[in-house]
């Protein structure tokens, strides 16, 4: 993993800043509520240290996970996007995406998690346009996937492909609060070394930095 | 007497003869590998994500990521506190996989790893909670030899 200055940290938090914006949008005309986002965190840290930045590591949490791919016809793995949130948050954002407004129990059901893994599909689909469109390099969403247990067993499995092929990771978290309802959700992506490479690349070469 | 307790984080190991806890908290796909001196009470655990260092070239890589450099590397110390290999046995627990669909095989090839790796080094290994769905915390005491595995989705269990 190259180093990566100031400069190029604060162009790389723009970039992952607008496509925040984009994804609180769909995610604001899916949930019918006001999205407030922060400004993205954004970390070059070691694998190890991962789950400490994202949070609480050992608290459970649900997790919907997608891999990040692109160039060569998006077969190549740029990173991994993660969207967390708690248990009852999970419970609160799958209810109001569906509608539902008296809940008989309070696990999350097959539809509840379908409900979940869609809107982060759609959010990090408009979050990857927004940033491709920026940086000239194509990024898709893979399929999501669904965990619920402590944060640090869920985020390993992510972090495996990255433990053996660099020391450290560009990682970038924004918080999502939904209006009213005391619901925050965290959007992290993990960048591959390779990808944060072409990242910075087209990055010079449209002139941003 | 309250023992006292070091947390051992991923891409971690600890080895200690003083009667103390060491603990492993949010094994998912990781694998936790305990290994413990019986007559003399030294004991050693790692925490680690990957099995073969081999798989990868770059020398800025923590080497305790991987199974085989960390079990080497609490073999080494181990033995340097005075604990002899015939004496020593493992016990491992992880290796799971949380996400629902198929497809993660990662934490099942670490555990097939791991287990080549102690039987490569003559180490049996006399106890193992792997597998599975869910994520497990692990505490380790060295004077027994003693793990307790528990988590939010299991069991509590005694190995």
């Amino acid at each position: 993993m190259e180093n990566i200055s100031d400069l190029e940290l604060d162009a790389l938090r723009e970039i992952m800043n607008t496509g925040a914006v984009h994804a609180s949008v769909v995610m604001s005309e899916m949930a019918k509520k006001k999205i407030e986002i922060t400004f993205p965190v954004v970390k070059l840290c070691r694998i190890e240290d991962i789950p400490s930045i994202i949070g609480k590591p050992h608290e459970i949490v649900v997790c919907i996970y997608l891999p990040l791919n692109g160039e060569n016809d998006g077969k190549f793995q740029m990173g991994s996007l993660l969207h967390i949130l708690s248990q009852e948050g999970a419970i609160k954002l799958a209810s109001i995406l569906q509608s539902i407004e008296k809940r008989e129990t309070f696990e999350l059901s097959e539809m509840d998690i379908s409900a979940l893994k869609e809107v982060t599909n759609v959010m990090s689909g408009s979050c990857l346009k927004a940033i491709s469109e920026y940086v000239n390099l194509k990024l898709i969403e893979g399929v999501p996937h669904f965990a619920c247990d402590m944060q640090q067993s869920i985020v390993d499995h992510v972090l495996v492909d990255l433990a053996s092929k660099t020391d450290k990771s560009l990682v970038f978290k924004t918080l999502f609060n939904v209006e009213d309802l005391n619901l925050e959700t965290h959007l992290i992506i993990v960048l591959y070394p390779d990808a944060m490479k072409l990242f910075l690349e087209r990055l010079r070469s449209s002139g941003i930095i | 007497m309250v023992k006292k307790k070091i947390f051992i984080n991923i891409g971690e190991y600890k080895v200690s003869k003083e009667p103390i806890i060491l603990e492993c908290i949010g094994l998912g796909s990781c694998v936790g590998i305990c290994l413990w001196d019986r007559k003399k009470k030294i004991g050693a655990l790692a925490h680690v994500m990957l099995g073969r260092s081999s798989d990868s070239h770059l020398s800025d890589i923590n080497p305790f990521r991987f199974a085989d450099k960390a079990i080497d590397a609490m073999l080494s110390d181990m033995l340097a506190l005075g604990a002899k290999k015939e004496n020593i046995v493992a016990k491992i627990f992880g290796g799971g996989n949380l996400f629902r669909q198929s497809g993660f095989k990662i934490g099942e090839k670490n555990v097939v790893i791991v287990e080549e790796e102690l039987r490569k080094k003559g180490i049996p290994i006399v106890a193992k909670d792997v597998g599975g769905n869910h994520g497990r915390s692990i505490w380790f005491d060295t004077s027994t030899g003693k793990v307790v595995v528990g988590g939010p989705f299991i069991e509590t269990k005694e190995y």
